[in-house]
């Protein structure tokens, strides 16, 4: 060992120093970046040479040749990650649910005056005041009235929840296209990774990236990643691997049967999300607005059905029938009065037998009110039915994306915890590092100065 | 634990968001005073505000019948006064003139009265009330005394009908309405079989008076006491009925303040307790930005030089 090598041993401490500036200098500038996680240069003594004034003899010293880089490791926990896409899916599916049920609540006006319970408590008692009144003309009109308003607010709650189906069905197709455009970015940057990594280098902000990628995807369906992080991974949807390596299985968006339906572009089997925003918008589309659209259905066929059951019984003043008064078969959709009784309303009948003062099949018709003919319910009682699982289905997603989001908070910050950059530690970093490339520079001044002696004083 | 920056920033955010939120909430109930503004608020409560709105709608629509009711009947009672005071006059007046001591002057003039008598009885007979006849049964629009197209000792004939008419003052109540003139004036026996009619009553009284029989005039007066007796009756009937009905409108009201401040307490917040919760909420909110802004500007690079 010769003062050269004590030269290159300090050369080795500043470059060591300088290159542990440059990583923190990295991880300062990028301390609010989005997916940044922080680096941290592992430093390990370098090999030993054996002393070689001393060779073979046991007991011989070794003396270190300086310091290596061994890498610049990405501070990274898989676990975290993994449990944090789980928590992100769970996130995406209630929150999407929270947001549509709630358009659709707001659109009830219920409790209050202008949703469909005061409508048809308008309707009812409009047969009263016919019934107590049967000769008025005015309240044979009122009638008409009541059951047009009545008719109105159930085709306007019957639009509010199809326009909610579509909106998430053009939702669902864009999302779809999301996820094909992220799938393609990850292969992307899984070939720019394992060509690096064959090379020898580690790219950590390509990997950054690519995690934030994976997130991105995490919040729209519930995916499992395979694979080293340094390398290739693999990502798969309910067990079918749709990203390996460069090569991407696209999620296509068809129009199969009534809304759009998500099959696999190899296959043609159907993409089942499992979790996130495409699963959340998938149920509420097909599972829980249409359930609510078949209750209210019901709702309004049991009114035009009860109504015509007893309606229709009636005779007019020669005996003949007078027919319905709401057109057969209407549901929420279409309900209407007959076009008959709308282009005179003073034809509405109260009597059974056509007689101008009696006015028992009114009353009747009012009786309808409190008969349970739903399923055990009176039709007030079944529509009010209907709003309360609305609400409580909202209520019930509210409270499952608040339950998530603190979860998901919370793996967050441990995760920051890991991979967050700290300023503090960074400047006292930049303290340790900036005052050993002071001594490492100290020590060549002192070897240069040895080495002058051995050069210019020895042996003069 | 490490902290980093990023940690403290998104703490910051999420708790700002989060009692703003609140404040939000807070001032949504105060300015509206309504606790509930969707179903999900509070389901169960929601359910028992819609019930009680129905409720209500149904207490304003049994009032109104209730006055309808009232004013049938009260009109139905003044008619009956009014035959019952004419029947008593015709006869007083039969009696008067069954003494046999009477001559033609007095006796025609007894038989204008009861003319003049009887008219009034056959108009009170078709009075109309809310552009009803009230005495027709449910045939409303015909008037139910007309002459007799048949010649003989029936001068009348019922042109109405016989069925009942009945109004729903309350839930699960009704009461009748009418008075079918068939039943109130005997028309072909309806009231009392084998008596004849009100209208065939007088009829036979005048006469009676004509003729200048006392015997027959005496006799034809018991069959105008039957009547009037007949009359009588249904008239305290329809006073009862009326009396219901009065009764049953000062429940219903009585009922819907009852239900309207059920509903208020279940809907309705309390404007002071809405108040304090706000002025709470807002205080939080002020206390989170005053430590936010304190501590996102602590770190080690101030204080290295």
């Amino acid at each position: 060992m010769s003062l050269f090598s004590g030269l290159q041993t300090a050369l080795s401490g500043l470059r060591a120093q300088q290159m542990a500036m440059d990583v923190t200098s990295h991880n300062i500038a990028n301390a609010g970046t989005e997916g940044y996680r922080r680096q941290e240069i592992v430093l390990a003594p370098g090999t030993s040479l054996t002393e070689n004034c001393a060779m073979g003899s046991p007991g011989t010293p070794k003396i270190g040749s300086g310091v290596r880089v061994v890498e610049v490791r990405r501070m990274q926990d898989e676990f975290l990650d993994n449990r944090i896409r789980l928590v992100n899916q769970q996130v995406g599916s209630s929150s999407t649910k929270n947001s549509a049920l709630s358009e659709i609540e707001s659109s009830l006006a219920e409790p209050g005056a202008s949703g469909i319970s005061s409508a048809l408590d308008s309707f009812w008692n409009s047969w009263q005041e016919l019934a107590t009144s049967p000769d008025q003309v005015t309240a044979k009109s009122s009638v008409v009235a009541a059951a047009d308003d009545l008719a109105v607010r159930f085709q306007g709650i019957y639009g509010d929840l199809r326009s909610a189906q579509f909106q998430l069905d053009s939702q669902i197709t864009n999302n779809a296209k999301q996820v094909n455009d992220i799938a393609h970015e990850i292969a992307e940057l899984n070939r720019s990774i394992s060509t690096s990594a064959n090379g020898g280098y580690q790219p950590n902000d390509l990997i950054d990236r690519r995690d934030m990628l994976l997130d991105d995807l995490s919040k729209l369906a519930n995916i499992k990643v395979s694979g080293k992080s340094g390398d290739e991974l693999m990502v798969s949807m309910n067990g079918k691997t749709f990203i390996q390596g460069n090569h991407v299985t696209e999620v296509n968006a068809v129009q199969g049967g009534q809304w759009t339906q998500l099959r696999w572009a190899d296959d043609g089997t159907a993409v089942d999300p499992r979790g996130g925003e495409l699963q959340g918008m998938i149920d509420t589309r097909d599972n829980v607005i249409e359930g609510y659209v078949t209750k209210l259905n019901a709702v309004a066929s049991q009114v035009v059905t009860s109504v015509n059951a007893v309606y229709s019984q009636g005779l007019d003043s020669t005996g003949h029938a007078i027919g319905n008064f709401f057109v057969a078969g209407g549901n929420a959709s279409n309900m209407q009065v007959t076009p008959l009784l709308e282009s005179s309303p003073g034809t509405v009948a109260t009597s059974y037998m056509g007689t101008a003062g009696d006015n028992r099949l009114a009353q009747a018709i009012c009786d309808i009110k409190g008969q349970k003919v739903i399923g055990g319910l009176s039709i007030n009682d079944a529509y009010g039915a209907l709003v309360g699982q609305i609400g409580s289905d909202v209520g019930q997603a509210k409270s499952s994306t608040d339950v998530n989001t603190l979860s998901l908070q919370q793996l967050t910050t441990q995760r920051e915890g890991v991979s967050g950059v700290s300023l503090d530690e960074e400047m006292i970093n930049t303290v340790r590092f900036q005052q050993a490339y002071n001594a490492c520079s100290r020590v060549v001044t002192v070897i240069n100065e040895m080495l002058d002696t051995v050069v210019n004083k020895m042996g003069i | 634990m490490r902290i980093t920056l990023g940690m403290t920033s998104n703490l910051m955010k999420s708790n700002l968001f989060n009692s703003g939120e609140d404040v939000l909430n807070a001032q949504n109930v105060a300015s509206t005073g309504k606790r509930i503004h969707v179903p999900s608020d509070d389901v169960p409560g929601t359910g028992r505000v819609m019930q009680y709105r129905s409720m209500e709608a149904d207490i304003d629509q049994y009032s109104r019948n209730c006055d309808i009711a009232s004013s049938q009947l009260t009109a139905s009672n003044a008619a009956m006064n009014t035959i019952v005071t004419n029947m008593q006059q015709i006869r007083t007046l039969a009696l008067q003139a069954s003494t046999s001591t009477l001559d033609d002057q007095s006796r025609s003039t007894i038989l204008s009265q009861i003319d003049a008598l009887n008219t009034q009885i056959v108009s009170a007979a078709n009075t109309q009330n809310l552009g009803r006849y009230i005495f027709a049964g449910t045939r409303s629009n015909v008037a139910p005394i007309a002459a007799n197209p048949v010649a003989g000792p029936q001068p009348y004939a019922y042109y109405g009908d016989s069925n009942p008419f009945n109004v729903q003052v309350t839930a699960g109540v009704s009461v009748g309405t009418t008075v079918n003139g068939d039943s109130l004036f005997n028309m072909g026996g309806m009231a009392m079989n084998g008596t004849p009619d009100l209208f065939s009553a007088i009829k036979a009284t005048r006469d009676a008076v004509a003729s200048g029989s006392v015997s027959s005039a005496s006799n034809s007066v018991t069959n105008i006491d039957a009547n009037l007796n007949n009359v009588i009756g249904i008239r305290s009937q329809v006073g009862a009925r009326l009396q219901r009905v009065e009764s049953t409108k000062s429940m219903l009201d009585d009922s819907k303040l009852r239900i309207q401040t059920l509903r208020s307490n279940t809907e309705d917040v309390d404007i002071s307790s809405a108040i304090i919760d706000l002025q709470t909420k807002q205080n939080a909110y002020q206390a989170a930005i005053a430590t936010a802004s304190k501590s996102l500007q602590m770190s080690l690079v101030d204080y290295m030089k």
